[in-house]
């Protein structure tokens, strides 16, 4: 007979099916900024990626081994280096005048989007820490859920499509700061 | 190389918690979080970046 604890666990599991597919709505964006619209990612554009797909682990770390304080603790970690990377992208291009970085998306540029989102991960895990009261000391694998297996394997699907767009982009040197050409399509 | 190899890490991670390998996702987060945060380091200590 499932218990209320049951019940509480199941909504927190699709809780975190629904924010790993909102990270990938994210991340697919960036993708489609980059090939719809031609903008390539910037190094720092990169490294705020980069921290979208640590959120992604550490919810398929709580999908995996159930939701607990260190999961959202991993969640939290990342989407700290992600807001210090977007604000770093924010302040760079501060300066009255300054165009900043690729074209803005709804008035504001996708950094400043990325750091909004970040913040919202942080807040959103502060509340479910509050609240959640399934957390346990148990870390035995579980069974994924259709649905969930769906959410984990897009998202290490995309994962897999970035180390690849930017192994394309940079080549094997240090990724250029105002990247305009595909490196290793220009070998 | 160095982003792309952080996005290697991060697909691994995953990776590695779907073969219940708990403190082995642990530990490979934790590596991929402090790499990145070191690429960031670079970036803004590197006097050859001028802007984005």
């Amino acid at each position: 007979m499932e218990t209320a604890g049951d019940r509480g666990e199941t909504i927190m599991r699709a809780l975190n099916v629904v924010a790993l597919f909102l990270v990938m709505v994210v991340l697919l964006a960036a993708f489609w900024l980059q090939f719809a619209l031609g903008q390539l990612p910037c190094p720092l554009c990169l490294l705020q990626r980069v921290a979208f797909t640590l959120i992604a682990a550490a919810l398929v770390y709580n999908l995996k081994f159930g939701p607990s304080a260190r999961g959202y603790g991993l969640v939290l970690l990342a989407a700290a280096l992600g807001i210090a990377i977007s604000v770093r992208q924010i302040l760079l291009h501060i300066a009255p005048g300054d165009p900043g970085y690729g074209s803005p998306v709804l008035g504001l540029h996708d950094y400043t989007w990325a750091g909004i989102v970040f913040a919202v991960a942080i807040l959103a895990t502060g509340v479910v820490l509050l609240f959640d009261r399934t957390l346990t000391a148990d870390r035995s694998p579980h069974h994924l859920a259709p649905v969930a297996v769906a959410a984990v394997g897009l998202a290490l699907a995309i994962t897999v499509a970035e180390a690849a767009s930017v192994l394309v982009e940079c080549g094997f040197a240090q990724c250029p700061d105002n990247p305009v050409t595909y490196e290793l399509l220009s070998l | 190389m160095v982003m792309a190899g952080l996005f290697a890490l991060a697909a691994a991670t995953m990776i590695v918690a779907l073969l219940n390998l708990e403190r082995i996702t642990v530990a490979l987060f934790l590596v991929t979080l402090v790499l990145t945060g070191l690429t960031l380091w670079h970036h803004m200590t590197d006097p050859l970046a001028i802007s984005l």
